[in-house]
């Protein structure tokens, strides 16, 4: 591409950095052609202004920014550690059998037999039969009873006669 | 591993894109009410981006990285309307006259060189910038485009418009 060419395509501000250094040698050299001599001052100033920022270059700033890389790499890996593991624990805590199962007294049982006679032992303790709250009852039958009630109304009318 | 300087640069456009650029919307608004004018708006904002961008390293050091973004689109908008206020953007090689070794002489001692910058600077603010990421820091117009989070075509837009103008008042004056 000529020197023209590439002028137009740096006015429109569509020349790639390459370009732009083909333009900035060019107009840093001897022969520039007159009709483009207008130019050189102004590629001859990014060139100064080139050179003046490139000394000016700070290096410690590099190690700053090294800092702050590995500081964000641990903390990265850090962070994922921290997830991983809460994650597992929480799995653990929460979720230690899996199919069926019943937890009792914090423990985890999934086998059915065990289940049920575990859950039959409970239930007995809060069920009671008859016999438990009617002791005195049960041993009489419904006869024997009517008899003493009539021989206790009995001894009461006696008693008043 | 080895960090190299563009790789730290890639991570930093990337923290600053997480960080700072996330602001945009609400630094707009806050633009536009200040300035009660959309591109002069737009062009604020983008010229906050580039000042955060060059002091990104110092950014972690600030409490609330939007409260001092805000501050810098605040006294951008105040700059921008006292300069409406007292000044018009002349249009032709009279502005250059003011100062104290004016253009002829300068032209007059070869120190063309001189004129340039002088022009340079008299350029609004965010086209000062954008000339001088591309033609001297050397950043590409994609990455310009990222740092202040808008389109690449205005940034070229405004590029060209740079250098058209710097090449004008240029010619008007060496003429």
């Amino acid at each position: 591409m000529n020197i023209d060419d590439l002028l137009a395509k740096y006015f429109e501000g569509e020349t790639s950095a390459e370009e732009e250094r083909t333009l900035r040698r060019f107009f840093s050299e001897g022969d520039v052609p007159e009709e483009l001599a207008v130019y050189k001052p102004l590629f001859g100033y990014f060139d100064q202004e080139r050179e003046r920022s490139e000394t000016k270059k700070v290096i410690p700033l590099r190690n700053v920014k090294h800092r702050f890389y590995w500081l964000s790499a641990i903390a990265a890996c850090l962070l994922t550690a921290f997830m991983v593991g809460k994650y597992y624990f929480a799995a653990q805590d929460s979720y230690p059998c899996s199919g069926n199962y019943v937890i009792i007294n914090g423990q985890c049982y999934s086998d059915p037999e065990k289940v049920r006679s575990m859950a039959l032992v409970a239930l007995q303790e809060v069920s009671s039969t008859p016999d438990e709250y009617l002791p005195a009852i049960s041993d009489l039958s419904d006869e024997q009873i009517f008899e003493n009630q009539l021989k206790e109304l009995g001894n009461i009318l006696g008693d008043e006669e | 591993m080895s960090v190299t300087p563009s790789n730290v640069y890639t991570m930093e456009l990337e923290t600053f894109k997480t960080t700072v650029l996330p602001l945009r919307e609400k630094l707009l608004k806050f633009s536009l009410k200040m300035t009660n004018e959309g591109a002069d708006a737009e062009d604020i904002v983008q010229e906050a981006f580039l000042k955060l961008w060059y002091i990104r390293e110092k950014l972690d050091g600030y409490n609330s990285v939007e409260a001092l973004s805000v501050q810098v689109v605040k006294n951008l908008c105040l700059d921008r309307l006292r300069a409406k206020h007292t000044d018009r953007m002349p249009e032709n090689g009279e502005m250059l006259l003011a100062d104290t070794s004016s253009p002829e002489v300068l032209l007059e001692q070869q120190d063309t060189v001189e004129v340039i910058r002088r022009i340079i600077e008299k350029l609004p603010t965010l086209q000062q910038s954008i000339i001088r990421m591309k033609d001297v820091e050397g950043y590409e117009l994609f990455e310009i485009a990222e740092i202040t989070g808008t389109q690449v075509e205005a940034v070229r837009v405004n590029l060209s418009r740079a250098r058209k103008k710097v090449r004008e008042q240029f010619l008007m004056i060496n003429r």
